[in-house]
């Protein structure tokens, strides 16, 4: 029962870590196009914003780190990705790749390489069905998750929400209604490296913070992003539950080497049996007629 | 057009400036040892098998623009065949084969998945990372056999010798690799799929099959490459196989310029070489300079080194938008001669002539008088029906105008029939053939041709290119009407900067040069003047005349249909309304009432 | 393009390429005369770049301090030895080719550094195939051994003989094992399992988890679940911080003992306070008192700017590198046989760690130290012992 219990809550805080960033990764994907290799990047900046600014209190600190991190994106993406969309989707993923390693560098220029660690601002353990579980990664949970549920209600139930989604259907056409789809695509990319650097901000307190530390992120957000239905909102999400479930049950009952290789092996499968993504809207496990693909989910 | 001469492959495939190349590219490569000092020569050594490595990655993504981004598998395959064949005391070559069988394999299956018609562009991306970290896991966790993360010690036979082993690999890979693919039948349909996937399809070619054979042909000159690499990298560990190799090799690609064999080998070159000159330069900062560098490539130069050299100076504009494929069919009168016997002995195995580039000759089309006939055929999206119960027959040799008012399933029919839609449920058949659930490519090697509304051809070559193309595809030779022959000597320009009109002509031009017996039109006249209109439908009743093609036309213009039809089918809500010839039509009140504007 | 002109490109570039190879060859050759036998030329591999960075850093920083003051004496055999960097990056292919282009090419007369067991390895087969001795710094057995290598690194086993006992005696005779999946905390849990298991104790859990784990949960529950007295942790680097804070923040730290090379100086910035009152077995400190230390420590706190606990593979490193240049002296020349002659039989007398020497079986013995953990991250020795003089896998090296 408590190993159990104990297990669920694994799950369940390494799926709001996950849907985190998969959901930015899955926005930045599904709507631009672009596969962000330099996602754990962001998340790795996230961290070691919230170590270079230990002086303010936690939660003020979060904001300010999230504010700084859509400057990042926004910086980014005016600088390296603006022109790039339309050269298709591994013009993007190359330079964003470049732009991982000087992040990765300029963090290592400017904080060394010693791993760095950030202060809790909750301490303690909570009393869950016989289990101690530590309160603050229940709180970060709570917070991702509520933060991930927002993000979707704004993009599927607001205005603005349907306006970035007109202007990736159909840019020209958005243009004509009065959406200026710059404006549209860089937030849609800031927004998307926030969701990580909030995700590394508030992940620190559990990290050894070095300019390493992000690579490790981005093939479980990068899964969870492609077996959900790809282009879908929040087919990411539904991936990094498949993925958190997976993750941790094969590391739980298997040693850690073994359960790699079954979790990589079982990713491809996966994959080979639903290409088209794994849906929870309607899972349709009876393989469709074979069709031929009328449509490229991303310019090639 | 016809074979005046029977043409060695030989004579076509390799022209002077080839042979210019490689003897050029073997005297440098035989020179270089005893101009550079141990170490360099050990880097380039290097760089050579990198080069290889990555021009296997440019064979796929380069050319075919099949995407892996988890090439270090099959490199580390290669590496590991060797390293465990030298550690076991077996022969190398026992290895490095046993290798090259499991790299085809495991490409083959990546392929048929990640290629297959269901698949996204994406799957590709997410199988092949997948696979790379499974390789490089596998490495690090089978202690037996791989020494876990301390990797297998590979001796190195001493540096000269080395590096004479490892050109040597590489010089015969590529050019084998480029005289039997690239230059063959492989590499005109790697550049055809490309460039217009949707267009090959309807050639007969099938994608998935041919991006699947690039795919594994890919595969295999990286494991080559990983085995020529182990004694030269002296230390096989599972990072040869794992995912920081695996961007490495796009790096290299992306640099050196991709779809040459010169960029694959100048940007490992570059790269590797100029890492270790810079590393010692300035320490780890060349990291953020490598970073920065990288990224001012990727934004400024697309094309990579070779992109920007070629920028410089003009080069003739067919040639560097081959890719320096060659665009002929590879058949002589022979091979025609022999397709004949070969397809009158073997009946209607079509899919297998085309493979084996064989010719397919006409079936006598009138032991059926139907070239092609529904039945019952539904189709709808979702819950909403837009084809509701269409049965038509349409003998060989009748002009068909399908018309209806906008939203009628026009359109759709005609994708039902090509493949391109698959239907709800009916069947449909092509002569004697049922290809309810044949796919595009299938349904085209039947001699079904297609013509889109926006025109659907070769954009990024030139016209001649394009014609060129549809011949070396054909379904059977055809001599063209004249009106028709006037791109096959266009080379000056490429097939996007045409106007319109001339786009639509030239799709027009390359799929009657194809040889279809049946061809679908989607209004071919949308757009045109009244005088071209008229021309096009004198073209299209000559076209009717001389080669005895069915042709079956989506068309608004009813000056047009009235000049070309043999028949009106007229089209209403996913129904046929009215089928006969244009007086009857024109006669029938449910006619007036449905679609009376446009007439 | 025009193929033949391509072509030609290339082998302009090709040329050019090989020009700029064979200049640059040709230069460094040029400007270092060739080893006469009287200059000392050390080739230092240290990965920089590359996820051992930190390490590497202080690899470096030690050993160049350690050259410093070999040449402000005077130098060895009456010139300053020179140096050669390499970066390796702590990647096992460049651990190969790097050593061969220092001796091919630079024509070094001894090889030095590295820090992943792997790299170790790599460099310890160059040195073999090519005659050229090698020492390693870094702490822990190395999967390798020949004539030509010398490990100053502190062998596992004297890592583990105290405080192994010292552990079970005050926690209990449950333990648990975690480590990084490489060979090095393989080896270590190994010989640590025979000691627990000499002492009537016994093994709960054994995890391995590769390197750059950031997400310790599933390691964490099983230890929870299996209730260790106390825990042996060979988790290195990030992970290290990673590992200890997250099993803090589970309450596992509170009641349960903690000790193992997770928590020595190179980690402690990440660690901070978690770890404060912890001890571990070492051979190095800061707090070390004696001339040398202090002298060391005041020069490399100066010179790098550096505040954190000084870790010991920089310690090893400066003494390392003195005593090569000593043997050097000893033998009166590089000759690589009478070097590693010299080094059989050298010692170190009241360097920055005390007194140490070569075993039979080539390892580097010293004395020990139990060091405690202190606010602010000072590891106080509180205890001292003698290491084992035999350091496990002996027969297998023995000469």
């Amino acid at each position: 029962m408590e190993s159990l219990v104990s297990l669920l809550l694994s799950i369940f805080t390494l799926f709001g870590f996950y849907s985190l960033l998969a959901f930015g990764l899955g926005i930045i994907f599904g709507q631009l196009g672009v596969v962000n290799v330099a996602h754990g990047e962001f998340v790795m900046v996230g961290a070691f914003l919230m170590y270079a600014m230990a002086g303010i209190p936690f939660w003020p600190r979060l904001l300010v780190v999230v504010l700084l991190g859509l400057a990042l994106g926004v910086i980014t993406e005016r600088l390296v990705l603006s022109r790039l969309y339309a050269r298709g989707f591994l013009a993007t993923l190359l330079a964003m790749w470049g732009v991982g390693i000087v992040l990765r560098q300029g963090a290592d220029a400017v904080f060394g390489s010693t791993p760095a660690s950030v202060a809790a601002p909750i301490s303690g353990t909570l009393d869950v069905l016989g289990v101690q579980y530590p309160l603050y990664r229940l709180v970060i949970t709570v917070i991702a998750l509520a933060v991930v549920g927002c993000g979707l209600l704004l993009l599927y139930r607001s205005n603005l929400g349907m306006r970035i989604r007109a202007t990736v259907d159909n840019r020209t056409m958005a243009s004509l209604l009065g959406i200026p789809p710059t404006l549209i695509i860089t937030g849609t990319f800031a927004t998307g490296t926030g969701f990580a650097v909030l995700a590394g901000a508030l992940q620190s307190p559990m990290l050894g913070v070095t300019p390493g530390v992000g690579v490790s992120f981005l093939a479980p957000a990068f899964f969870a992003v492609l077996i959900g239905r790809p282009g879908s909102l929040s087919g990411p999400i539904f991936g990094a539950l498949v993925v958190a479930i997976l993750s941790t049950l094969l590391r739980t009952y298997l040693n850690e080497t073994v359960a790699q290789l079954i979790l990589f092996a079982l990713l491809i499968i996966l994959i080979a049996v639903r290409p088209n993504g794994l849906s929870w809207r309607k899972p349709q496990w009876k393989i469709a007629p074979a069709v031929p693909a009328t449509r490229n989910g991303a310019p090639a | 057009m016809r074979f005046l001469k029977p043409v060695t492959n030989w004579r076509r495939r390799v022209e002077r400036r080839h042979a210019i190349a490689l003897v050029s590219a073997v005297l440098v490569l035989a020179v270089v040892p005893f101009l550079l000092p141990a170490y360099p020569l050990a880097l380039l050594t290097l760089a050579l098998a990198y080069g290889l490595f990555a021009f296997g990655l440019d064979l796929g993504w380069g050319r075919a623009g099949v995407i892996s981004i988890g090439h270090a598998a099959f490199f580390g395959i290669g590496a590991y065949g060797a390293a465990i064949a030298v550690n076991t005391g077996m022969p190398i070559a026992i290895g490095v084969a046993a290798a090259l069988a499991l790299s085809a394999l495991v490409a083959l299956g990546i392929g048929r998945v990640g290629l297959g018609g269901r698949a996204l562009a994406s799957t590709m991306a997410v199988l092949t990372l997948a696979l790379t970290l499974l390789a490089e896991q596998i490495a690090r966790s089978w202690l037996d056999v791989t020494n876990g993360s301390n990797g297998l010690f590979v001796p190195s036979p001493g540096v000269v010798d080395n590096y004479y082993r490892t050109a040597i690999v590489a010089l015969v890979v590529v050019t084998a690799v480029w005289y039997v693919a690239l230059r063959g039948p492989l590499g005109r349909r790697l550049l055809a799929v490309r460039v217009n996937e949707q267009r090959t399809e309807h050639l007969g070619v099938d994608p998935h099959r041919t991006k699947t054979k690039v795919f594994v042909l890919s595969a295999l000159v990286a494991t080559v490459a990983g085995s020529a690499a182990a004694p030269v990298i002296g230390l096989v560990s599972p990072a040869t196989a794992g995912i920081v190799m695996s961007t490495q090799v796009l790096v290299w690609l992306a640099v050196g310029g991709r779809g040459t064999i010169i960029g694959a080998f100048l940007g490992a070159g570059i790269v590797t070489i100029g890492q270790e000159y810079l590393g010692e330069a300035i320490g780890s900062w060349y990291l953020l300079v490598m970073g920065v560098a990288f990224i001012l490539v990727v934004r400024f130069a697309p094309g990579g080194l070779v992109g920007l050299a070629t920028k410089l100076r003009s080069s003739p504009l067919a040639r560097s938008a081959a890719q320096d494929a060659l665009i002929v069919s590879d058949r002589t009168d022979a091979d025609i001669a022999s397709g004949r016997s070969a397809a009158a002995a073997g009946g209607s195995n079509f899919d297998r002539f085309r493979q084996d580039e064989e010719m397919s000759i006409r079936n006598p089309i009138d032991l059926d008088p139907a070239a092609l006939s529904l039945q019952d055929v539904t189709k709808s999206f979702g819950a909403v029906p837009v084809v509701r119960g269409v049965t038509l027959n349409i003998p060989a040799g009748q002009i068909v105008c399908l018309i209806g008012p906008n939203g009628a399933g026009k359109t759709t029919l005609l994708n039902l029939v090509a493949g391109d839609l698959p239907v709800s449920s009916g069947q449909i058949r092509i002569r004697d053939r049922e290809v309810t659930s044949s796919s595009a490519h299938e349904r085209a090697s039947l001699g079904l041709g297609r013509l889109f509304q926006i025109p659907s051809i070769y954009q990024e070559l030139t016209p001649a290119q394009n014609m060129a193309m549809a011949r070396a595809e054909a379904f059977q030779l055809v001599d063209l009407p004249e009106e028709l022959e006037r791109f096959a000597n266009n080379s000056d320009v490429l097939t996007q900067d045409l106007p319109l009109a001339d786009q639509r002509a030239l799709e027009l031009a390359m799929s009657i040069a194809w040889g279809p017996e049946i061809v679908l039109l989607d209004e071919p006249a949308a757009g045109l003047s009244h005088e071209d209109s008229v021309r096009l439908a004198q073209t299209l009743r000559i076209v009717n005349r001389q080669l005895g093609c069915t042709l079956v036309i989506v068309e608004h213009d009813m000056d047009i249909v009235r000049q070309l039809a043999d028949r009106v089918v007229v089209l209403a809500d996913g129904m046929v309304l009215v089928d006969g010839d244009m007086d009857e039509v024109s006669a029938h009140a449910d006619v007036r009432n449905a679609y009376l504007g446009a007439v | 393009m025009n193929r033949s002109r391509r072509l030609s490109t290339a082998t302009v570039i090709l040329t050019a390429t090989a020009l700029v190879l064979t200049g640059c060859g040709a230069a460094s050759t040029s400007a270092q005369a060739p080893s006469s036998g009287k200059t000392l030329k050390i080739g230092l591999i240290a990965p920089v770049t590359g996820p051992a960075v930190q390490e590497g850093l202080a690899l470096q920083r030690g050993f160049e301090l350690g050259v410093k003051k070999i040449n402000e004496a005077g130098g060895v055999l009456g010139h300053p030895v020179e140096v050669v960097t390499v970066d390796d990056q702590a990647n096992a292919s460049k651990s190969t080719q790097l050593p061969q282009r220092l001796v091919a090419q630079d024509k070094v007369d001894y090889l030095f550094g590295t820090i992943p067991g792997d790299t170790t390895a790599a460099v310890g087969k160059v040195s073999q195939a090519s005659k050229v001795p090698f020492s390693s710094v870094v702490l822990g057995d190395a999967s390798f051994c020949g004539p030509y290598f010398y490990p100053f690194g502190e062998p596992d086993l004297t890592m583990l003989d105290v405080i192994v006992p010292q552990m079970m005696n005050k926690y209990g005779k449950q333990v648990a094992m975690v480590g990084n999946d490489y060979v090095f905390p393989r080896g270590y849990m190994a010989k640590a399992r025979t000691i627990v298991e000499a002492a009537g104790g016994s093994v709960s859990v054994e995890e391995y988890s590769p390197l750059g784990t950031a997400d310790w949960q599933p390691v964490v529950n099983k230890l929870s679940a299996a209730k260790p007295d106390w825990i042996l942790s060979a988790v290195v680097g990030g992970d290290a911080t990673s590992l200890v804070s997250q099993a803090d923040q589970a309450g596992l730290l509170h009641a349960t003992g903690f000790s193992g090379v997770s928590i020595m100086q190179d980690y402690y910035p990440g660690l901070t306070t978690r770890i404060d009152g912890m001890q571990l077995p070492g051979r190095y400190s800061d707090q070390l008192t004696g001339q040398a230390n202090s002298e060391f420590v005041q020069n490399y706190r100066k010179t790098y700017d550096f505040a954190a606990p000084i870790p010991g593979v920089a310690a090893n490193a400066y003494e390392g590198v003195q005593m090569v240049a000593r043997a050097v002296e000893k033998a009166g020349s590089t000759d690589a046989d009478a070097v590693t002659a010299a080094l059989s039989g050298a010692t170190i007398e009241n360097g920055v760690f005390g007194s140490g020497h070569f075993t039979k079986d080539r390892r580097f013995v010293t004395e020990m130290h139990l060091l405690d953990i202190q606010p602010g991250g000072k590891y106080s020795p509180v205890q001292s012992y003698k290491a084992p003089e035999d350091a496990g896998n002996g027969a297998q090296c023995a000469s």
